[in-house]
């Protein structure tokens, strides 16, 4: 870029967890996306609450309420590991950034609509997302997040493969 | 600063859709020194359809020129809604156009596998292939890509 030229001013979306996947998703970002003078956006969902009520199906039937206590570790836990995976690493890349940390929903088409809102809320150049293989409870319904994304979302996804 | 030198893969049909993608890349991912390649895949079932030819492996006669045809229109199209609209500071695309040789092939495993090809960075594509409709949240190509492709897929939607 020639000094001088514009600097850029997008907004950036990208929900993370706690998975190997979300590094991926950062430094292509970083990598590839970033233009000085972006806002990178970090997402990041909670479940819902710590005991999830599944059918036979794999389907989300309710949610076992967390008390305040468990509920409160489990939103220090996630600033934590934001901090420690990525609001590091954009501080010295002096990246600005923001974070948003929100306590889901009972179902994941809900978070997927959280995750397109957001968006659409910044007007997000693009929404960068790692598709996860099925394993655990949790990747299930994390990738299924995706898959809302790219049906529903009205800003550009970006689907990173992380197996 | 040093020059970025990466592949774009941009997949692109005789659509708008599939031109709002194409400048969404040139704004947005593109960055000096990068090669562009637009891929425009035509399926051996489309000359069937277009000629009437049963779609068979080999028609001799229809063959030759009724792909000629279909590369044509494939360069015309390419050229108005791609190569014309890319601003001069930036390099000249590199254009694909690929027959997808056996009928059970997709479109989208040709894209996989040229962006495989090529190194490409990422898939640039619109969600829509044929248009919106209302029954299908994603185009069949889309779909295909995103579930399939070891790279990364950018989906520019298609707005209703």
């Amino acid at each position: 870029m020639s000094e001088g030229a514009a600097k850029s001013h997008r907004n950036i979306l990208l929900t993370v967890d706690e998975s190997p996947s979300s590094d991926k998703v950062f430094e292509y970002t970083v990598t590839n996306l970033y233009r000085q003078g972006d806002v990178v956006h970090i997402l990041h969902v909670i479940a819902p609450s710590r005991r999830l009520v599944v059918t036979p199906d794999m389907g989300l039937e309710g949610v076992i309420e967390d008390d305040e206590e468990t509920k409160r570790k489990v939103e220090e836990h996630a600033q934590e590991f934001i901090r420690e995976r990525f609001e590091k690493r954009l501080e010295t890349l002096r990246i600005p950034y923001q974070v948003d940390i929100v306590r889901g929903c009972v179902d994941n088409d809900s978070i997927g609509a959280l995750v397109c809102r957001r968006a659409e809320g910044i007007d997000a150049v693009a929404v960068v997302m790692a598709k996860h293989s099925r394993g655990t409870i949790k990747e299930f319904f994390i990738g299924s997040v995706t898959n809302y994304a790219c049906h529903h979302c009205k800003q550009p996804v970006l689907v990173l493969h992380c197996d | 600063m040093e020059a970025s030198d990466r592949v774009l893969l941009i997949a692109v049909d005789d659509s708008e859709d599939s031109q709002k993608a194409f400048m969404w890349a040139v704004d947005n991912l593109y960055r000096e020194g990068d090669q562009i390649h637009l891929v425009h895949v035509v399926p051996r079932l489309a000359f069937a359809a277009q000629y009437g030819v049963p779609p068979v492996d080999f028609v001799p006669a229809a063959e030759n020129s009724s792909y000629e045809s279909a590369v044509q229109r494939a360069e015309q199209f390419i050229i108005d809604r791609f190569v014309r609209a890319l601003p001069v500071t930036i390099k000249s695309p590199v254009v694909h156009i690929i027959k997808s040789e056996v009928d059970t092939e997709s479109v989208g495993h040709v894209l996989c596998k040229k962006a495989d090809e090529l190194d490409a960075i990422g898939i640039v594509m619109a969600s829509h292939n044929k248009g919106r409709m209302a029954e299908f949240f994603l185009g069949s190509v889309t779909q295909y890509c995103t579930h399939h492709s070891k790279r990364p897929i950018i989906i520019v939607p298609t707005p209703k």
